[in-house]
């Protein structure tokens, strides 16, 4: 159909309808949804912020001013300075190179593991919803059972099984990680699919799953998009608490939760290897939150409440 | 002309959860027993309140949902009990179109691919140009401004967006409609406008309808035959002139006394009109489900379940008094 | 004619601030509403007869804004009342029904505590007073068995009985004036019978004075004494009910009137109104229906038509004005 699509716009298709090309032009929930957003200043900037954050992590090697590895056994613990901007770690490491060079694992987390829990959410989701019967009451029992345990403790028990490391941390999370989207997708999938449009596709020959990706999954895509933005911050959040517990990523790769965990034991001493990382994870997971409510609130002011 | 669609005995009954854990299964009996025919080219009328299970019945044609018994002939064949991948081949000649202008049109998609959908599904075009070519073709014909094909239904007020349910319905040519209240969500003067459409393209191209509608009025204006329904059973059936001049059955006479009509004050007096309210379709009354509230009734009405019978030539009234 | 004056509206302006600009949903209306009789309004969506029904009670919430205009009951500025005034005005003066009766409704009560609730609201009266009472206006709606239904939940009822219940507590502080918005538009045809027969009896037998707001003309013509033609936030047409219907005079009246499928009525093609109502959020030159009318002349399409007398019937029209014969 895309093919058709691009086929059947712009200059060609005016000159063969004999319209002018203005008229063509039609305004789409994206576009709205972009005009409303760029009045959202407070988006607009988390965006740009978060924009910023992910050119930073690309290009961390250029960017930062030491490898993170690299050790200054005689300069440890050492406050603010000309050679260290944010002074170093109790292993003389650059606090800075190792924050910058730690912006990669949270972005890294939060976009591998939407990999993972999104086109898992989705299809559970919207077949739950859309058989219904037995096939949404095994999806409803798996999503329940899943979601009634504690996730550290959950997380533990697959450390246990596939060792601990990054990307145990990526099949923890995404294995959790699907769980809410597929609850909102279900019940979204529920009421659409008494629609009067879904009973026209049917009408019109549709199968099943042309009904549920050509119909049902676009009309979710605006809480799709917005769950993604609320959950990257969350799974941030897990990792670095996973991290912390000395489950997530391993020494001596740099992560914000590692940081964390290792500068308690220096707190008197060395308050800023606690606080830069830290504010460096409260930054990016309040940014990523502010940019999801302005877009719930930009793709679909009926969901305020999500 | 011969007979397009014929309907014999058709149920549609929709198991509802019983209150008790051993109770018998309860039922809403949306269709209860119903048939007619349908003849090529005719515009048959279907008329009732709300739960009476007109537009059930509108489904349960185009097996949208599947009859619980009887059957549906379209065509000469007997499609009660075709497959999903059978009745594809069926629905290039039988098409709907819905009451609410604005859930009936995927909202994600340009009006193109709403249109073009049952031809794509259908694959009744081969190319692209051709696709396009009858999209055009079909916005004329509709009366829609074809510079819009690749706008958005939020663009369009209820009366374009019905032209565009109309539009998709005439996509693949079909045989028959069913039109499920197509026009009771829009207002007087854009009624007026798509019933004409209606009208107009039925000529044109020799389309069946079947037109559900609670609001006489534009049954009358519309049909050529029109059927009474009420919790579930077809009441009278008859031709349109026939109907109106002489209704038979005492719903239809209470219905037609019961429409506001311009210059008659009717309500002034206070002289009873039907009483109380439509019986529930889970536990329909006994014998004639109309006796609770008919003004006629008789001890037996209770009883007996009366049967459609012919009083006139093509008038079927089911009352026991006939 | 020699009618008491209950309610008086003075160029009535209602404005709605939205996203993409200024919304005029009543442009300025004026008109009277009679002691006892039955006002109809009648006028497709989005004309502003709704708006205007919520106005006379002032209950426009922003982004809505009654922008001008005096609404006068005994005298009194309704749009001036405080919040206090406005209490005791809404139940005791005006009371309105509204097209859903199940979402105007709560559905957690027993209609009869609602009712109560109303009652105890406007009067000091003990509880077994107000269920007293509430039993009597169930029993004037021709509700069967109100002691019954009294203890019953709203989606216990059918649409019809919701729809009685909610006129039941419209009218338990007695009113002078019931607002009923589309009242019959969600039931079915023996059912509205039913409640267009009840809104006739109780305007009878409790003398007062009821404004009827519908889309359809029918419903209109049946229990209306007055009528008042809407189009685009305007009066277009203002006439006793057999004036309008005999011999309407602007030429939306009649276009509306000709394009109905009526039962008695047998004509080859029904009349069309073409085109669409014109987008409020724009700025608009002369008779806001000229595009869609079939007499618009220059005239028309540059100067705005101002309201004149024929007859006995108010019409905005420039049909009927002085200069129609000489202008362009």
């Amino acid at each position: 159909m895309s093919i058709f699509n691009r086929r059947s716009q712009g200059k060609d298709l005016a000159e063969r309808l004999g319209a002018r090309e203005d008229e063509l032009r039609a305004s789409t929930l994206y576009r709205d949804a972009w005009i409303r957003l760029k009045k959202n200043k407070l988006a607009l900037f988390a965006f740009a912020a978060i924009v910023v954050i992910v050119i930073i992590a690309i290009f961390a090697p250029l960017i930062a001013p030491y490898a993170p590895e690299t050790q200054d056994l005689k300069n440890r613990n050492q406050g603010p300075s000309d050679a260290h901007l944010l002074g170093t770690d109790s292993l003389g490491r650059d606090l800075l190179s190792r924050i910058i060079h730690g912006s990669r694992v949270s972005l890294m987390v939060g976009i591998i593991t939407e990999c993972i829990a999104v086109p898992l959410g989705v299809l559970l989701g919207s077949i739950a919803g859309y058989y219904g019967g037995k096939i949404d009451a095994v999806i409803s029992r798996i999503i329940e059972t899943l979601s009634s345990f504690p996730f550290i403790l959950f997380a533990m028990v697959l450390m246990y099984v596939f060792g601990t490391g990054l990307v145990a941390v990526f099949v923890a999370l995404g294995i959790i990680g699907w769980i809410g989207l597929a609850r909102l997708i279900r019940g979204q999938v529920i009421q659409l699919k008494e629609r009067e449009f879904v009973e026209a596709a049917r009408a019109a020959g549709a199968s099943d799953l042309t009904i549920i990706f050509k119909h049902l999954i676009p009309n979710c895509l605006s809480t799709i998009i917005v769950v993604i933005t609320l959950d990257i911050p969350d799974d941030i959040v897990y990792e670095a608490t996973l991290s912390f517990i000395g489950l997530g990523v391993q020494p001596p790769m740099p992560s914000w939760g590692s940081m964390l965990a290792e500068s308690m034991k220096y707190m008197r001493d060395n308050p800023g290897y606690a606080i830069y990382p830290g504010l460096a994870l409260m930054f990016l997971v309040l940014m990523f939150n502010t940019l999801g409510d302005g877009l719930r609130d930009a793709l679909d002011p009926k969901l305020k409440n999500l | 002309m011969s007979n397009l669609l014929e309907i014999s005995n058709l149920k549609k009954w929709f198991p509802v959860s019983s209150r008790s854990l051993w109770g018998k299964p309860a039922y809403v009996r949306a269709v209860d027993d119903v048939s007619f025919v349908v003849k090529e080219g005719e515009t048959m009328g279907i008329v009732g309140e709300s739960g009476c299970g007109k537009s059930t019945l509108g489904r349960t044609i185009l097996k949208l949902l599947q009859p619980t018994s009887g059957s549906v002939h379209f065509d000469g064949e007997d499609i009660t009990s075709f497959s999903n991948s059978r009745m594809r081949a069926v629905r290039r000649n039988m098409q709907i179109m819905f009451q609410d202008p604005y859930a009936s049109l995927d909202p994600r998609m340009t009006i193109a691919n709403i249109i073009a959908e049952p031809m794509d599904t259908m694959k009744t075009v081969q190319n692209s140009e051709q696709r396009l070519d009858h999209i055009v073709e079909l916005l004329e014909v509709c009366g829609i401004n074809k510079a819009f094909l690749n706008r958005y239904p939020h663009e369009f007020s209820g009366g374009q967006r019905q032209r565009i349910g109309i539009a998709r319905a005439l996509s693949v040519m079909p045989k028959l409609i069913v039109c499920d209240e197509p026009v009771s969500a829009l207002d007087v003067s854009i009624q007026s406008q798509i019933i004409n459409l209606l009208v107009d393209l039925q000529r044109r191209f020799n389309l069946t309808l079947v037109f559900i509608s609670h609001d006489l009025g534009v049954v009358e204006y519309i049909s050529d035959r029109v059927g009474v329904m009420y919790l579930g059973k077809i009441v009278e059936i008859a031709s349109k002139r026939e109907l109106f001049a002489h209704p038979t059955h005492p719903y239809t006479k209470a219905l037609l006394l019961s429409i506001p009509e311009i210059g008659s004050r009717k309500f002034e007096d206070e002289t009873p009109i039907l009483e109380g309210d439509i019986p529930s379709p889970i536990n329909p009354p006994s014998g004639c489900p109309f006796h609770t509230r008919c003004p006629e009734v008789m001890p037996d009405c209770s009883q007996i379940v009366p049967e459609l019978k012919e009083v006139g030539e093509g008038h079927l009234v089911s009352c026991i008094r006939h | 004619m020699a009618q008491e004056v209950l309610i008086q509206v003075k160029d009535l302006l209602t404005q709605f601030r939205l996203d993409d600009g200024l919304l005029t949903a009543v442009n300025g209306i004026s008109f009277e509403i009679h002691k006892g009789e039955t006002l109809g309004i009648v006028g497709e969506s989005g004309c502003g007869k709704s708006v205007t029904a919520l106005s006379l009670l002032n209950l426009i919430e922003p982004p809505g804004k009654v922008a001008g205009g005096e609404i006068l009951c005994d005298g009194v500025n309704v749009l001036k009342m405080n919040k206090r005034e406005l209490r005791s005005f809404r139940g005791n003066q005006i009371a309105m029904v509204f097209q859903e009766p199940m979402t105007s409704l709560n559905p957690v009560f027993t209609v009869g505590n609602q009712i109560d609730e109303v009652i105890r609201i406007h009067n000091r009266v003990s509880s077994h007073e107000a269920r007293e009472r509430t039993i009597e206006l169930l029993r004037l709606v021709n509700i069967p068995l109100p002691e019954q239904r009294y203890g019953e939940y709203p989606h216990q009822l059918s649409g019809g009985m919701r729809q009685r219940v909610m006129i039941a507590m419209a009218l338990a502080c007695n009113p002078k004036l019931l607002i009923c918005d589309e009242p019959t538009t969600a039931l079915d045809v023996t059912v509205q019978a039913q409640v267009l027969k009840l809104i006739n009896k109780l305007k009878r037998q409790m003398d007062m004075a009821i404004m009827l707001i519908t889309h359809d003309l029918a419903v209109i013509s049946s229990i209306a004494d007055r009528v008042i033609i809407m189009y685009a936030g305007q009066i277009v047409e203002e006439a006793i009910e057999r004036e309008i219907f005999t011999n309407p005079l602007h030429p939306y009246t009649e276009a509306l009137l000709k394009s109905i499928p009526s039962l008695s009525k047998n004509t080859e093609e029904l009349y069309m109104i073409k085109g669409m109502v014109p987008n409020l959020l724009q700025r608009h030159e002369g008779c806001l229906f000229a595009p869609r009318c079939e007499y618009a002349r220059e005239i028309c399409r540059s100067v705005e038509p101002s309201s004149c007398l024929v007859g006995n019937t108010k019409v905005l029209c420039h049909k009927y004005m002085d200069d129609w014969e000489v202008a362009p």
